[in-house]
């Protein structure tokens, strides 16, 4: 069975399939609990009427959105218009690859890991586009416009952010990165206010990468009906509103491996894999919080935050960062010397 | 597998680049021209330069359609942008003659070339990049840093108002 | 050893720094409320200050001229610490004379961008730093040895220059700062193919190593030579677009034109100078091969063709056209044969490399000064553009006229001008090399050269302006009139003392093996 599994072939494969399953359920799951811990803050109580507590009324949506019509607007760009949906899905999925949810656990563990979850993010803004494009509805292409100004802008901090913990534990390898800080303690804590603020910095641009409030300008229902997807009925807009879970939670698990020490517990008390999955159902948690809690920017102070404050601090991150690890702060992890200078000239 | 792998991604390499030229619609044009990015990015993955195609990803398809995307919206009028892609069948065979006998000079030129490596290059990590950009290339990477920065002042030249701080808020 | 390479390398490194603070000058410095437009809108920090900065630009470009004159006088050869930035950057004198020239040209460029931009009240003051980067790119270039270091100095110097031209805003400079930037990305990209191609070869990116690796393909008769020719051919081309040789010119005059004139000034002069001398380093130590350098079987013939062509379409359009500009823009162009006349020499002739470089010199002053004086006979509102506004300038503004008629004189070649002694070198350097077609066809040329560059000063002495016509009034700028000083100056200095001038020059030179 070992033999089998280390085939990278099967092995990505089989865990792909786990972890998109896995996932797919709890992000179904999560939008109940959203909705009761969204009822609790506002003192109301949320979903009770399918099943106990309300637990199958993620289901009962899906039946619901499964029975609408498929309405496709008599101008859009019906090829277009059709892919943007599942490609929505793909995107915020992609980076799931990478993420180690335990020592072994991991669907491809790429030595470039970092790089993967980036390009995965930078990826996303596309299908937001086309599904505001090809809607051919003035709502939607400015939802999908200013998702696209959003995506480029944040994708900068975010890959300072990104930047930082790549720097501190010199691989780009999510699960060398998590090994570090198994030895080294989680970033957050090990290098003190960098690792904390890099933490900050990458939590925040996600966020924005992912749409969620308060970054969810493309959304805006209060300004653009419901942004890109102002067109999109039954599943393909289920598919939109599952990719938007999805995302928040591939990036709180995406977060929880790159600062938070991914499956290290506290102690030993229990496999890595439950220390990894609490601890990103936390962060996922803290998200569902903020959105209940703060409101959406206006789309000129999102680009002033971004711009002015989120770019030149990550610069400064990053490079505080690099001069961390040049002075040796890690225990017995000075920088590595430089191998012999190479020999003049070109190869 | 690989030569499998290969056929498969370079026939949609091809086949997307073919979307970007015959396009008749500017938005699809780009939208194709992204996917041949992409593409190329698995081509980098297959020569063992997985830096270099995660680079290509997050440069090309992330930053630069998006903001060719970008650009096709802030010009789009109207109308949906409907490039006049003149499709006439003596220009066509033209230019596919012209594609095709430089495609056979190079070919023949790089067949003909000697001692060039046969087997799949020594995959190099992202560390060796990086020594190589702060030692051997350390002087073409501090000009480059000048380039990005002149792009940088020059975008800004040419792309603000006379009339500055007629809307500090912008239009999005 | 570290001294060596910084004061070495301080004409590049002032230039660098200089580029920054400027920016940051102009970023954070405060409007000068007198020099703004009268509606009194204050589009940025800088505004107003364009004569200002200009003058700070020059300072700096001229500082780096003294600079490479000091680096010279040192000698680079001895300070060994520069052996450091081999192969990617060669600083020879060959590289240090061409830096010489490029920041005179530049200085000369910003002066009249001093006055220019105050005058025709383009609130623009990102000119300056623009020049300054590019001219950064330009040394770079100029010094490069090495393929990637080659490609991003020239796309450095390239980009700066791309917002240059389009600085105005109007239809006509945005059309040519497109036209500019299409043609010029599209020949850096055939010079990146090449590039590339090059690389594959021979398996080295120093154009030293290249040099070698494609010697002994040739006498292993290897067949690798396919790729080699044609990456031979995709590298000449990049470079003569931007040399600007027939065929490759058809953005020049469009650009040339549609550009605000200091900027066209820094274009025909650093630019060109910057990419005639990585022409030469290039084809003589990366192709510098016999059989490439021979005229059976290697670039000789090709560029010999180039030149011709240059100088003869140039000089043949140039006449027949209406406006001066566009006038000087196919002289450029037909400057660039004449080079190029020189480029083919060094092939048999040593002192070939000396002439280019001596030659480039003569032409930077002269361009620079003609452009400049052009500047100072147009004011706000109405620039001196076509023969007709010239007319009568020499009742109006004697000195602009003098000096319009001096650098155009030097720009024909007739004695004592610098232009003549640039050209008599270059022709003696054919002659040398035993290019005795070339040379006569060079000879033709500059007579018929001649007639255009006269009709200017027929119009500007001899000609009344036409009853009725709103007239071009000239300026006033003591910027502009101190940059056609320095040009004066040096245009009859290099004109009735070109030895020293010439010795320097002669012993500049790539070093090919």
């Amino acid at each position: 069975m070992d033999a089998w599994l280390s085939n990278p072939f099967v092995h990505g494969l089989v865990y792909g399939v786990v972890v998109v399953t896995a996932l797919m359920t709890v992000t179904a799951w999560s939008i109940w609990f959203e909705r009761k811990f969204a009822g609790r803050m506002q003192s109301r109580t949320g979903p009770t009427l399918v099943g106990p507590y309300g637990l199958l009324q993620p289901l009962a949506d899906a039946l619901k959105l499964l029975q609408k019509e498929d309405i496709v607007p008599k101008d859009a760009d019906r090829v277009l218009f059709n892919v943007a949906p599942p490609l929505t899905v793909l995107f915020a999925l992609g980076a799931a690859a990478v993420v180690p949810w335990g020592p072994e656990q991991i669907a491809a563990d790429l030595d470039v890991g970092v790089l993967f979850i980036l390009a995965m993010g930078g990826m996303v803004v596309f299908p937001v586009w086309i599904a505001g494009w090809a809607s051919n509805n003035k709502y939607a292409l400015l939802g999908g416009m200013r998702s696209v100004a959003q995506g480029i802008s944040y994708e900068i901090p975010l890959v300072m952010a990104a930047l930082v913990p790549v720097v501190l534990c010199g691989s780009m390898s999510v699960s060398d990165i998590v090994r570090f800080q198994l030895e080294h303690g989680w970033l957050i804590y090990s290098a003190p206010v960098v690792g904390f603020l890099a933490f900050l910095l990458f939590f925040l641009a996600s966020l924005a990468e992912a749409n969620r409030i308060p970054f969810d300008i493309p959304e805006a229902e209060s300004e653009l009906v419901a942004g890109v997807t102002t067109e999109y009925t039954g599943m393909k807009f289920g598919l939109f509103y599952l990719a938007e879970y999805l995302h928040t939670l591939v990036i709180s698990a995406v977060a929880s491996a790159l600062f938070l020490g991914g499956w290290g517990g506290i102690g030993g008390l229990a496999p890595g894999l439950h220390w990894m999955v609490l601890k990103t159902l936390l962060l996922f948690g803290a998200i569902f919080w903020i959105r209940w809690t703060l409101l959406r920017f206006r789309a000129d102070q999102l680009m002033t935050l971004c711009w002015k404050y989120l770019v030149p601090g990550g610069l400064a991150l990053v490079m505080a960062a690099a001069a961390w690890v040049h002075w040796g702060a890690f225990a017995g992890t000075t920088a590595t010397p430089a191998p012999a200078p190479a020999e003049q000239g070109a190869r | 597998m690989e030569q499998i792998g290969f056929g498969i991604i370079s026939a949609c390499l091809l086949g997307a680049a073919l979307g970007v030229v015959t396009g008749k619609n500017l938005v699809h044009s780009v939208l194709w021209l992204a996917v041949t990015l992409v593409t190329t990015a698995a081509l980098y993955v297959f020569l063992n330069a997985t830096f270099l195609a995660g680079i290509q990803v997050i440069l090309y398809t992330g930053g630069v359609i998006t903001l060719m995307l970008f650009g096709v919206m802030l010009t789009r009028r109207d109308e949906r942008v409907m490039v006049e892609n003149e499709q006439n069948g003596r220009r066509l065979w033209i230019a596919a003659l012209a594609a095709l006998g430089l495609f056979a000079l190079l070919a023949a030129a790089t067949f003909k070339t000697p001692g060039l490596p046969r087997t799949q290059a020594e995959p190099t990590t992202t560390d060796a990049i990086g020594r190589a950009f702060l030692t051997e290339h350390l002087l073409a990477f501090e000009v480059l840093s000048l380039l990005l920065l002149a792009a940088m002042v020059g975008a800004i030249v040419l792309a603000r108002r006379h009339d500055a701080g007629a809307d500090a808020r912008g239009g999005l | 050893m570290t001294f060596d390479v910084v004061y070495g390398l301080s004409p590049l490194l002032v230039v660098a720094l200089g580029a920054l603070l400027l920016m940051l000058a102009e970023a954070f410095g405060k409007p000068n409320p007198q020099g703004l437009a009268p509606t009194g809108e204050v589009s940025d920090a800088g505004a107003g200050r364009a004569g200002e900065l200009g003058m700070g630009a020059a300072v700096v470009l001229f500082v780096g001229a003294a600079l490479s004159l000091g680096v010279w006088l040192a000698g680079p050869d001895n300070l060994v610490g520069l052996e450091l930035t081999r192969p990617y950057l060669i600083w020879d004198r060959f590289t240090v004379f061409v830096c010489f020239t490029l920041c005179l040209g530049g200085g000369l460029s910003c002066l009249l961008a001093g006055g220019y931009l105050t005058e025709h009240e383009i609130d623009r003051a990102e000119f300056f730093p623009l020049v300054l980067f590019s001219t950064v790119g330009a040394m770079a270039l100029a010094a490069a040895g090495e393929l990637l270091t080659l490609f991003v100095a020239l796309e450095t110097m390239s980009l700066g220059v791309y917002a240059l031209v389009g600085l105005r805003r109007t239809p006509r400079s945005s059309e040519a700062a497109l036209k500019y930037f299409l043609l010029g990305s599209f020949a850096a990209a055939l010079m990146l193919f090449g590039a590339a191609l090059l690389y594959g070869a021979t398996g080295r990116t120093d154009l030293a190593g290249i040099g070698q690796a494609i010697a002994a393909i040739g006498q292993g008769e290897g067949p690798g030579a396919a790729q080699v020719l044609i990456a031979l051919v995709l590298v000449v081309v990049g470079l003569a677009f931007k040399v600007s040789a027939v065929p490759f010119h058809m953005w020049t005059p469009d650009a040339y034109e549609g550009a605000p004139t200091p900027a066209t000034s820094y274009m025909a002069v650093a630019v060109k100078t910057a990419a005639f001398a990585v022409m030469v380093r290039v084809l003589l130590i990366a192709f510098g091969d016999e059989r490439l350098t021979s005229w059976a079987s290697g670039w000789p013939p090709v560029l010999a063709t180039l030149a011709v062509a240059s100088m003869t379409v140039a000089n043949l359009v140039a006449g027949r056209q209406s406006s001066v500009k566009r006038m000087l823009a196919y002289s450029s162009i037909a400057h660039a044969g004449y080079a190029l006349v020189a480029v083919v020499a060094t092939i048999r002739s040593p002192a070939a490399e000396g002439s280019i470089l001596f030659y480039l010199l003569t032409y930077t002053v002269s361009t620079a000064g003609a452009f400049g004086a052009l500047i100072l006979c147009g004011s706000r509102g109405k620039e001196a553009v076509s023969y007709e506004d010239l007319a009568g300038i020499a009742k109006r503004h004697p000195a602009a006229a003098m000096a319009f008629s001096l650098f155009l004189l030097s720009l024909a070649g007739v004695p004592p001008t610098a232009g003549f002694f640039g050209k008599l070198y270059v022709f003696q350097a054919a002659i040398d090399a035993e290019l005795y077609v070339l040379t006569v066809v060079g000879l033709l040329n500059s007579l018929v050269g001649a007639y255009y560059y006269l009709r200017v000063i027929v119009f500007m002495y001899m000609r009344e302006p036409a009853p009725g016509a709103t007239l071009a009034v000239p300026m006033r700028s003591g910027y502009v009139a101190s940059a056609l000083v320095i040009a004066a100056v040096l245009v009859i200095a290099l004109g009735v003392l070109p030895n020293v001038t010439l010795e320097w020059a002669a012993i500049a030179t790539v070093g090919r093996s």
